[in-house]
């Protein structure tokens, strides 16, 4: 009824519940949910306030009427007639003309993956709450102030399973950035809601009318489904210990046209709201008639916080295939281990390559697959802000996938086999995921006709099921050519057929049209742009070959996806300036040179087959050691000192020649010509662990021919004196990089100095300043990994270093 | 209506935190000025270093935090304490942070085990790429922080409040040893973080602070 009823007109929600509670004696801190026990004649008054000043629905007081957030007050007992009580209240208060909705709100924790309580505990829930103001007769159901969408789809899921015909209305609510606080965008938001079969969409609390007003515009613009708002009354002040909202009822009312205009078709009020504000807003808009709304039409498909559309004057969409062990050993045996540092790192590069979508299968045999999917989707999801497709044969899997996911996925896939769509078409549903279509039975057949009555059939069913005709995006069937030639070219006219006569959007898998033929590459390029010029609307394709990303840029401006031609310049513009990069570094150099600017430029990489080179056509490996490699990582150090060149240069040289000099050491030693510069005992100070920075400083004095003995951390004093006598050390090198254990560089000065021990102490890290080291006493302070070797030359040499002027020598 | 999650005796628990790892930011924390992109190096070999430590952190990484919302007792000279403890916010920076709050949110962060871990096993061999995935590492445990920093603030401002900066044991005079105090007040342990004797965090990328909830001017 209510439906019909916003065909004709705008309604009148009621306003803020709480501040006007407090005024009549609710103590703050104090559920209000706990007053429909306690004190209903008050919840009465208010609501009974709210109905006389012209609301059309009242919300019942239960948003805090959940198991948690009751239990908090040990009244979790009481559930039923807490949710019981309220729906009478209202239905007192508003009279037989009123709408009761029935308010749930958050649960009162995170739900998982994001959060802490596993999705079907939050499922659990809301659907106890639910089913008690269903039981009670409410008009409506009204999920509201919904931080995040994993939460949110639990909720309304749950009460789906116990609402029946009852309608449903669901609010998200946004920060002033216009963003949920997990950060989904008001498009995605109202996508999944519709796609779960919310039947009105809004946004409420948070903000006031000022930042919502534009959530509402991108929301009437991402559904159909009449749309609903309740800001607050401004932003919040503390006054007096307690929280206000500070805008009067008319300017907030002024809002309430401007709302109508964006195409809200239910308007209220939430925190510092009042009966007066709701007077104003009746008077303004009661009957009006809803404002026409425009809607961008597609299929959608959402992550988290971003929403696809895939479908004709878009642009075509890759759907990444790469995540898929299908004849990759290491990535199998990568996933069947459970471990997902492949499939996370796959994800990653695919979204790199310029992949619209991910489709994720993990299907290894004799796995567990529903929890390697469950795991691979919150892993990929962590990483990568692209909708995913849930690709696997298992059902199991599949419902794994799609409680993991907070947002609408992409279901691959079904045929039209009865048998797999009872099975699927249900899942869907139930979890508002789009879902590809394959248009066969268990044969494939031949012809695009009978392909495309497979669609129709589909379609006939999806609606059987519930499932919305623009939720489903058919796959014609890419056949091997090969094996299939006639039929493979039935595809595109399928395409053509499905295009105009069906209007759902079509995908297909590429890669299969060329298997089992050379130069793969040309047949899929040449696949893909007739796919596209038939009417094609995405791929399941690899995202990393360039030569088909150009194809299939090019032939995008023939179909209607690349206005002014835009994104096919900006990808030309892009392979230009690499190609002239790549230009500008090649030029006939000889490998001594070569090895020289590979040090200068850290390409650890390719050093050692240099060496090996040089080495083979004849150079001296203490003439490469002294004039070519240790000159590159001195002019290295000179472009530091100039700022050219900066500490990650430096380490990647350091780790460059390190490598060099591996190869060397040998034949140096043999040759007895290698250099000693003098010898270093290295250690983090007891109680500290960190030595990274150490570490690299090690192997730069060990490049310029220092003896480093590296002790580890968490170093005793007894132990580093112990390893400088055996080693018979020049330097103690010293590393601390908390307050709490810097300290420990003292204690190692002190016994030096007293003992009157032979070596230079020289100290280093994030902690320690000059003036720290001056004060204890040491003969030298590095400031980082780019000076350690100055330091520790000069120490040999008799000079202090880095310290404070005026310190004792 | 709104609810302020964290002012309960539980702390809010985020399990995993989605991420990117922005390249300007790594660029800036290897203190490589003016590049927005790691591809504009025109080093190559350190180009690859990095995006190779990138991209190992992606594979490792796991963002989990937690915090919790206390009330402001009293303002004394030397501390503010809370109902909790007496014996956390102390210092003179404490003071000027926290006179004019009434609550006060903790919170820890953590980017997980798995990454300090392959530093350790790269030291040996590989020293440049453990230190270029030791400050990746270091950025993404502040980045974690941001990001519940960025849901804390929104329960600040929704309850009418301003906040105040983001404050760690260490900074000015708040001693580092308030750490363990600070840990088990947040209940730090539900996402694996714990300190040593010498208040070094465990995991090592890990973050504490506090938040200090203002009353508007």
């Amino acid at each position: 009824m209510i439906l019909e009823t916003l065909k004709q007109r705008v309604m009148i929600l009621d306003g803020s519940m709480g501040a006007l509670l407090q005024g009549r004696g609710l103590p703050a801190g104090y559920a209000p949910d706990l007053w429909n026990l306690e004190n209903p004649e008050a919840i009465r008054a208010v609501q009974h306030e709210y109905a006389q000043a012209g609301a059309d629905i009242l919300l019942t007081n239960t948003f805090g009427a959940s198991r948690r957030r009751l239990a908090e007050y040990d009244a979790y007992g009481k559930l039923k007639d807490i949710n019981e009580a309220a729906v009478v209240i209202a239905r007192k208060a508003g009279g037989p003309n009123i709408l009761v909705a029935g308010d749930i709100g958050p649960s009162g924790t995170t739900v998982q993956p994001f959060g802490e309580i596993s999705f079907d505990e939050a499922y659990q829930i809301f659907r106890e709450q639910a089913a008690a103001l269903i039981a009670a007769g409410v008009d409506l159901l009204a999920i509201e102030t919904m931080f995040d969408l994993q939460e949110m789809k639990a909720a309304i899921m749950a009460c789906n399973d116990v609402r029946g015909k009852t309608p449903l209305m669901a609010f998200m609510t946004f920060t002033q950035d216009g963003l949920a606080d997990t950060g989904t965008d008001p498009e995605t938001a109202a996508a999944m809601m519709e796609s779960l079969g919310v039947d009105i969409i809004g946004a409420n609390c948070s903000t006031g009318p000022e930042h919502m007003h534009p959530v509402i515009e991108i929301m009437a613009r991402s559904t159909k489904r009449p749309i609903a708002v309740q800001p607050n009354a401004g932003l919040p002040i503390q006054k007096d210990g307690e929280t206000v909202f500070p805008m009067a009822a008319e300017p907030m009312a002024q809002w309430a046209p401007k709302f109508h205009q964006a195409g809200a078709n239910i308007i209220g009020g939430c925190c510092g709201s009042t009966p007066e504000y709701i007077r104003r807003i009746a008077k303004m808009l009661k009957g009006k008639p809803p404002a026409p709304r425009t809607y961008r039409e597609g299929l959608r498909i959402t992550s988290r916080m971003k929403t696809l559309i895939i479908g004709p004057g878009h642009p075509f969409r890759i759907l990444g295939e790469k995540i898929n062990p299908t004849g990759r050993r290491k990535f199998a045996a990568a996933i069947a281990e459970g471990r997902m540092d492949l499939v996370v790192a796959e994800a990653r590069k695919q979204l790199e390559s310029g992949a619209d979508a991910l489709d994720v299968n993990v299907g290894v045999p004799l796995t567990d697959e529903p929890m390697l999917m469950g795991k691979a989707i919150q892993a990929i999801q962590n990483v990568v802000d692209l909708p995913l497709v849930i690709d696997s044969s298992y059902i199991e899997a599949l419902e794994q996938g799609l409680i993991n996911y907070p947002g609408k996925a992409l279901v691959n896939s079904i045929n039209a086999e009865q048998e797999r769509l009872d099975l699927i078409f249900p899942l869907v549903k139930k979890y508002g995921a789009a879902v590809i279509a394959l248009c066969a039975e268990d044969e494939i057949p031949e012809s695009a006709l009978v392909r495309v009555k497979n669609a129709e059939r589909i379609l006939k069913e999806a609606e059987k099921h519930g499932v919305r005709k623009e939720d489903i995006i058919f796959d014609p069937l890419a056949l091997v050519v090969s094996a299939m030639q006639a039929a493979s070219a039935q595809t595109l006219e399928t395409i053509r057929m499905i295009s105009r006569d069906v209007g759902n959007p079509t995908s297909l898998g590429l890669s299969n049209v060329s298997f089992g033929l050379p130069n793969r590459s040309i047949i899929n390029q040449t696949f893909l742009s007739m796919a596209v010029s038939a009417g094609l609307d995405a791929a399941i394709m690899s995202p990393y070959e360039e030569e088909l990303k150009q194809a299939l840029s090019a032939a995008s401006l023939f179909a209607g996806r690349d206005p002014d031609c835009k994104r096919f310049i900006d990808l030309q513009t892009t392979i230009q300036a690499e190609k002239a990069a790549a230009r500008a570094e090649s030029g006939p150099k000889t490998t001594e040179q070569t090895i020289y600017d590979t040090i200068v430029e850290g390409d650890r990489d390719s050093i050692e087959g240099l060496i090996h080179k040089a080495l083979a056509e004849g150079s001296d490996p203490f003439h490469l050691f002294v004039n070519v490699m240790t000159p590159g990582i001195r002019h290295l150090g000179d472009l530091f000192g100039a700022r050219k060149r900066f500490i990650p240069h430096l380490v990647a040289a350091a780790d460059t020649m390190k490598r060099g000099v591996a190869i060397l050491t040998p034949l140096l030693e043999a040759s007895g010509k290698i250099e000693h510069k003098g010898t270093i005992v290295m250690a983090t100070v007891k109680g500290d662990i960190h030595d990274i920075g150490k570490s690299v400083c090690a192997i730069m004095l060990r490049n310029f021919g220092f003896s480093v003995y590296d002790l580890g951390r968490n170093v005793p004093m007894e132990t580093i004196l112990a390893a400088a006598d055996e080693h018979s050390a020049d330097i103690i090198g010293l590393s601390a990089l908390m307050t709490t254990t810097m300290m420990q560089m003292k204690v190692v000065a002190d016994v030096v100095k007293e003992k009157r021990l032979p070596y230079k102490v020289l100290v280093g890290g994030a902690v320690v300043t000059p003036r720290f080291a001056t004060e204890i006493g040491v003969h030298g302070y590095s400031k980082d990994v780019g000076d350690c070797v100055q330091a520790a030359e000069a120490l040999l040499e008799g000079r202090t270093v880095g310290l404070l002027t005026g310190a004792p020598t | 209506m709104h609810t302020v999650k964290s002012r309960g005796a539980q702390p809010v628990v985020i399990r995993s935190i989605p991420f990117q790892i922005e390249e300007k930011r790594v660029l800036r924390e290897l203190r490589i000025p003016r590049l927005k992109y790691v591809k504009e190096l025109e080093e190559e070999g350190v180009a690859k270093s990095i995006k190779r430590a990138i991209d190992r952190a992606y594979t490792k990484i796991l963002g989990q935090g937690c915090y919790r919302t206390i009330n402001i007792k009293e303002t004394r000279q030397d501390r503010v304490t809370t109902e909790e403890s007496e014996n956390l916010f102390i210092g003179s920076n404490m003071v000027k942070l926290l006179s004019r709050c009434d609550h006060a949110t903790l919170l820890a962060t953590t980017i997980g085990p798995a990454l300090e871990q392959l530093i350790e096993d790269l030291k040996q061999d590989d020293v440049a790429d453990a230190y270029f995935l030791d400050v990746v590492g270091s950025w993404m445990a502040d980045y974690m922080a941001d990001r519940v920093d960025a849901i804390v603030q929104t329960e600040i401002h929704r309850a009418g409040y301003e906040r105040t900066m983001r404050y760690s044991p260490g900074y000015g005079d708040w001693d580092l040893t308030v750490q363990a105090e600070l840990l088990r007040l947040v209940g730090a342990d539900v996402i694996g973080v714990s300190c040593t004797e010498t208040s070094i965090l465990q995991p090592r990328k890990s973050v504490t602070a506090v938040i200090g909830w203002e009353r508007k001017a």
